[in-house]
């Protein structure tokens, strides 16, 4: 390997450049807070942000681009985004497996025909014969069930604000096949709609494999000639809450209260 | 309708068991995931139970 020194010119060069970066990154420096010190003057209180090499280090989830716009109440917002499909954990995991193997299979229709066929992660087609559904417990273990098409559709009044402690799946519409069944559904649209209340499906399954809970809404026209009932799924709860008892509770259930200070009676 | 009877085994079991999700107090008690919402609903409304986190 060969070294050199560097010329005379090339080092007095370096220097030049060197002083000029420095006096560069001062000025930098300065702007950089005086901005700061403006910017806490005139903007309120906000959630310290992450400086920015964190913040680049930190991968963004995947998702799909988009850009963001909202120009109201005094804003104008223009935000790259990123957008998923929320993915929630239904409260009663199933799968289809093999029973043969314990491996899981999903259905998939193939060629010109669309053959169904069961076929697990590796694309290995299974017999159908040993495909069973199963759910899937908290502990691993998996237990064969059946689910069947829901045929009686079971309703029961719940308060509507209900609703929103469910995460939406997916919305069906209900409506009555003659003129009776079209004025029943009328009058329960009308008695719920009235009550502030929905219904409450606990059980609904199309028949795959799934199985929902199922809120009942009733949409009325203004002029309350026509409805629509829209039946909302829901695999899942949005969030899991701890509860506590209040002091109301626990002094309801009795409990022990200080008693009040007394003078022994010696004297 | 969730029954007094419902909402009475629900707030129960959250004096005993403080800080008890709705699924664990559904399995617990055996009782559907709606039910146990709508008693803890009406049991906030009346002041009994408050959520944590």
């Amino acid at each position: 390997m060969t070294s050199y020194k560097k010329k005379a010119s090339q080092q007095y060069a370096l220097k030049k450049r060197k002083k000029v970066l420095a006096k560069v990154q001062t000025k930098l420096k300065k702007a950089g807070a005086s901005k700061e010190k403006k910017a806490e003057t005139v903007l309120p209180a906000q959630p310290p942000a992450k400086p920015a090499e964190e913040a680049a280090e930190t991968p963004l989830p995947k998702g799909r681009k988009a850009t963001l716009h909202f120009k109201a109440f005094g804003l104008n917002i223009k935000a790259n985004v990123r957008y998923e499909t929320e993915k929630v954990d239904p409260l009663i995991k199933t799968a289809y497996v093999d029973m043969k193997d314990g491996k899981v299979v999903t259905r998939k229709f193939i060629g010109p025909k669309k053959r169904m066929v069961w076929v697990d992660e590796e694309g290995k087609e299974h017999d159908k014969k040993n495909v069973q559904l199963v759910q899937i417990l908290d502990d691993g273990r998996m237990v064969p069930i059946k689910i069947e098409k829901t045929s009686k559709i079971e309703v029961e009044p719940v308060p509507a604000k209900i609703m929103d402690e469910f995460h939406p799946h997916s919305f069906l519409e209900i409506w009555g096949e003659d003129a009776d069944d079209i004025e029943a559904l009328r009058d329960l649209a009308f008695e719920l709609k009235t009550r502030g209340m929905v219904g409450a499906v606990k059980k609904f399954s199309h028949g795959y494999g799934k199985v929902y809970v199922g809120f009942i809404r009733p949409i009325i026209s203004k002029d309350g000639k026509s409805f629509v009932l829209e039946m909302m799924l829901s695999e899942n709860k949005k969030r899991l809450r701890r509860w506590m008892p209040t002091e109301k509770a626990l002094t309801r259930a009795g409990k022990p209260k200080l008693e009040e200070p007394k003078v022994p009676e010696l004297w | 309708m969730v029954s007094e009877a419902i909402k009475k085994k629900v707030l129960d079991y959250v004096m005993k068991h403080p800080g008890a999700t709705e699924v664990e107090i559904a399995e617990a008690l055996d009782l559907h995931i709606i039910d146990v919402t709508v008693a803890l609903l009406l049991l906030e409304e009346d002041g009994l139970v408050k959520p944590v986190g």
